[in-house]
């Protein structure tokens, strides 16, 4: 028998199994705590993104509100006023919906479903604006026979 | 003693396993977060394209055929004073036909397509005064007499006064306007004060101003003499329609006028034909309405117009 210490080579005690398991849980711990932080922080990524979209798309719908109320205000008879736009059925893969609400002093909010995130945009307008909630996608806002705008499904 | 390690030729082909998974899973994570970035940079450079809609061209479009409108009008009425209204309406109808043919390919070009269509015309008279020499006294020579007593709207109103020296301080050059129907009463006198180089437009009740230099042309619609506005001056302030247009001490003015009124009631005994007296031609152009049409893949901007030359000087 070598002689190489008081304890060296020796392996009793030590047996596979356990060096085994030793290994996987260190493996898994450190695989484990990669995942919650990839994971947190792509969760974070997604929610900014979906919120960043939506300012973007709150803020292109209200232009779309401010110049329908700019040429709805130069009318006169016989007019037709439509503004389209086409925007994206999702954000980051969330659906969301789009509404006017606010009654006299109205203004926009886009709320996405899951993750659940709101996002205001404001508008000026001197035109009243009808209060309605439609899911995203393509919009376009009407100059309708009762003097108000109306912001509805693009395919309308 | 049994053999406790595993023969290492057979396992090692087994090892790091998790590694492998977890390494797969974290590229799928990854992954998945550069194509969510990638929606948001598209999102945002959306944001960045321009005003989009043509909303604004489209109302600038609307300003520009109502002032093409204004013009044909003008032209009409100025270039076509023997013919008829009827032939008044049909040459401004091909008038606006021939704008508009010229003008739409020209838009289409950017992805506009345009239209604009006559709806209907007023008729009106043209009344005016074309004689450097003469003061403003009635055909017959009167110096208070009235132009037409039923008028619904004035453009176009201007004078030329040809030789200052003619105005006069103390009874001076007046246009009186005054509601068929009640007591409003809207007066502007016109005259040079002695040792000065301006033009005084004197509003009873109103603004005074002594502006423009001497010989100057006048436009009593926008309150303007010589190019230099009168700040303060609305004309016709306060008055309820219709009404009538009077001079008074029209013999203390010298030089041309011309007015159209939204009235085909002027009262011939004060008119000659001859443009070198006062005329009234009730053959006029008063105004018209247009529809306008400016359409493109992201609107639709239509509307009826209303064109009245010179009205809405200011």
């Amino acid at each position: 028998m070598r002689d190489t210490g008081r304890f060296g080579g020796d392996e009793r005690g030590v047996s596979v199994t356990v060096n085994y398991i030793l290994g996987l849980t260190i493996a898994f711990l450190l695989v484990i705590g990669l995942f919650l932080t990839a994971g947190d922080f792509v969760t974070d990524q997604r929610e900014t993104s979906i919120r960043t979209e939506m300012e973007v798309l709150g803020e292109q719908v209200a232009n779309d509100i401010t110049l329908a109320d700019r040429m709805a205000r130069t009318t006169t008879d016989n007019e037709t006023v439509v503004v389209r736009r086409s925007l994206p059925s999702r954000v980051s893969g969330s659906t969301y919906t789009i509404a006017v609400e606010g009654g006299d002093d109205p203004y926009l909010v886009l709320t996405s479903r899951d993750p659940e995130i709101e996002v205001r945009a404001a508008f000026a307008n001197q035109t009243d604006v009808e209060m309605t909630r439609l899911n995203g996608g393509s919009v376009q806002v009407n100059y309708t026979d009762s003097g108000t705008l109306e912001v509805q499904r693009g395919d309308q | 003693m049994a053999d406790l390690n595993w023969p290492r030729s057979d396992r090692s082909d087994d090892r790091a396993q998790i590694m492998l998974v977890a390494g797969f899973v974290l590229a799928v994570t990854f992954i998945a977060l550069a194509v969510m970035l990638n929606s948001v940079i598209y999102t945002e450079n959306l944001a960045t394209r321009g005003e989009d809609a043509h909303g604004s061209e489209a109302i600038a479009y609307r300003a520009d055929a109502v002032a093409g409108t204004e013009q044909l009008i003008e032209y009409v009425n100025e270039n076509q004073t023997e013919e008829s209204f009827d032939n008044h309406v049909a040459n401004l109808t091909t008038a606006i036909d021939s704008m508009d043919n010229g003008s739409a390919p020209i838009l289409a070009t950017g992805g506009d397509r345009t239209k604009v269509s006559l709806m209907s015309v007023t008729q009106g008279t043209w009344i005016g005064q074309f004689n450097a020499l003469r003061d403003f006294t009635s055909d017959s020579g009167a110096i208070d007499w009235v132009l037409d007593n039923d008028i619904q709207g004035t453009r176009s109103f201007e004078i030329n006064v040809t030789d200052s020296d003619e105005l006069d301080t103390t009874s001076p050059f007046t246009i009186r306007l005054a509601s068929v129907s009640g007591a409003d009463v809207w007066t502007v006198q016109i005259y040079n004060q002695s040792g000065t180089a301006a033009t005084t437009l004197d509003v009873v009740g109103g603004p005074t101003c002594d502006i423009g230099g001497l010989n100057p042309e006048i436009n009593v619609n926008a309150g303007t003499v010589g190019g230099e506005s009168c700040d303060g001056y609305e004309f016709a302030d306060g008055i309820s329609k219709p009404y009538l247009i009077e001079f008074q001490n029209a013999h203390n003015i010298q030089g041309n006028f011309s007015l159209v009124i939204n009235s085909t009631n002027p009262n011939s005994i004060y008119y000659s034909s001859d443009k070198d007296t006062p005329f009234a031609d009730d053959e006029a152009i008063y105004a018209a309405t247009i529809h306008v049409l400016h359409e493109s893949a992201d609107h639709i901007y239509a509307t009826d117009a209303r064109a009245i030359p010179g009205e809405n000087d200011a």
